[in-house]
C-alpha cells in the first residue's frame, strides 16, 4: 500500500466532512471524497436524517455527485476516501460505478459501537439461503419476468 | 410462502420492468414497496437515462417511498422486485428497515442477460484488503474522535 501525504489530506477531508455534517444534524458521522487523477471530483456525507433517505450515505452521495459532474456513470480510475469503512450498499455501488481503490479510517466494528448496522448487514451475506436472512427474501418465479429478460436480450438498441 | 396479493404486487413490479425498459430508461428491472396493502413507492432501473449507477429499481423505490412518507424507515413494508436484489439494493433494504422481499428472476438469470451481480455477491464476504477493489484501513485519531463526538452528542437521532 502506498499512502502518501496527499492521500492523508483527502482522508482528513473526508473526516472533516463527517464532523461538519454530524454537527449540523444531517446524519451520522460519515464523510467521503472521490478523487480522480489526483483531483477531488465530489464529496458526500451522511444526510439520512435531513433527507429522510436511508440510502443517503456519504459514499453513495459522493458517487452520485461524481457521475453527475462527469455526465456518465463510469468512475474507473477514481479513489474513494471514506471516514468509515463502506457498508455493503456503498461497496456494491463502488463496484457498479467502477471505483478503483478505497481508503477508510474507521472499521465496521467501530461503527457497531456507535449503533450503525454495517457489521450486521455484512453478516447477512454469509447466509446461503435468502429466506433465512433477517429480511426473508422469497423467490416467486413468474413467466412474465422471464419474458422481460428475453426481451432485453433481443432488444436491438 | 406467497399470497395472492403478493403475486399481484410482484406482477406490477414485473410490468414496470418491461414498460420502463421499452421506454429506454434502463435495464429490465422494476420494484414496488407495499405496506398494509398500500403502495408506498415504485421504482425502475434508470441507470442509463440518469447516468446514476445507483439508480436501480429497488433503491429508487426506497427513495420514493421514504420521500413520500417523510420517514427514513419503511418498517413493516414488503419490497416486490422483478429480480433478486443486487448486493447494493439488498443492503439498502436493510437500512430502510424493509421487513420482507419477494422477487421473480434470480441473480443467475440476471447474469445470463449481462447483469452480473453474482461477482459482487462473491466480493461481499472477502476481507477488505483482498477484494477486486483494493481497500485499506488507515486509522486516524480524527476519525475516531468523530465517532466519540457522535456518542457524546445529546441530540442525536436514534435509529
Amino acid at each position: 500500500m502506498s499512502f502518501d501525504s496527499k492521500d492523508r489530506g483527502f482522508l482528513k477531508r473526508a473526516v472533516d466532512i463527517a464532523f461538519e455534517h454530524m454537527r449540523s444534524g444531517e446524519g451520522r458521522p460519515f464523510g467521503a471524497v472521490l478523487v480522480l487523477n489526483g483531483k477531488p471530483l465530489a464529496e458526500g456525507w451522511n444526510s439520512v436524517f435531513a433527507s429522510k433517505d436511508p440510502t443517503a450515505h456519504a459514499e453513495l452521495m459522493a458517487i452520485r455527485r461524481a457521475c453527475k459532474v462527469l455526465g456518465h456513470g463510469d468512475l474507473s480510475g477514481s479513489v474513494l476516501y471514506a471516514s468509515g469503512e463502506p457498508c455493503p450498499m456503498c461497496l456494491g455501488a463502488m463496484f457498479l460505478a467502477g471505483v478503483s481503490r478505497c481508503y477508510y479510517a474507521t472499521t465496521r466494528q467501530e461503527a457497531s459501537r456507535i449503533g450503525a448496522q454495517t457489521e450486521a448487514i455484512y453478516a447477512e451475506y454469509l447466509k446461503e439461503n435468502p429466506e433465512e436472512r433477517a429480511i426473508p427474501c422469497i423467490h416467486a418465479p413468474m413467466a412474465e419476468a422471464s419474458a422481460a429478460f428475453d426481451e432485453w436480450l433481443a432488444k436491438a438498441d | 410462502m406467497t399470497t395472492q396479493d403478493d403475486l399481484l404486487h410482484l406482477a406490477r413490479a414485473v410490468a414496470l420492468s418491461r414498460e420502463r425498459m421499452e421506454a429506454n430508461l434502463g435495464g429490465p428491472f422494476g420494484a414496488v414497496i407495499v405496506r398494509e396493502g398500500r403502495v408506498l413507492g415504485e421504482g425502475w432501473n434508470e441507470v442509463t437515462s440518469s447516468n446514476d449507477p445507483t439508480a436501480h429499481a429497488e433503491v429508487t423505490a426506497i427513495r420514493k417511498a421514504c420521500g413520500a412518507l417523510g420517514d427514513f424507515s419503511l418498517a413493516g413494508a414488503t419490497l416486490y422486485t422483478s429480480c433478486e436484489p443486487c448486493p447494493m439494493c439488498l443492503a439498502s433494504a436493510y437500512w430502510a428497515r424493509i421487513s420482507r422481499i419477494v422477487y421473480a428472476n434470480t441473480r443467475d438469470e440476471a447474469a445470463a442477460i449481462g447483469f452480473d451481480d453474482a461477482f459482487i455477491y462473491d466480493e461481499m464476504p472477502k476481507p477488505p484488503g483482498e477484494r477486486a477493489i483494493p481497500m485499506d484501513h488507515v486509522p486516524t485519531p480524527e476519525a475516531a474522535a468523530a465517532f466519540a463526538a457522535w456518542m457524546a452528542k445529546p441530540d442525536k437521532i436514534e435509529y
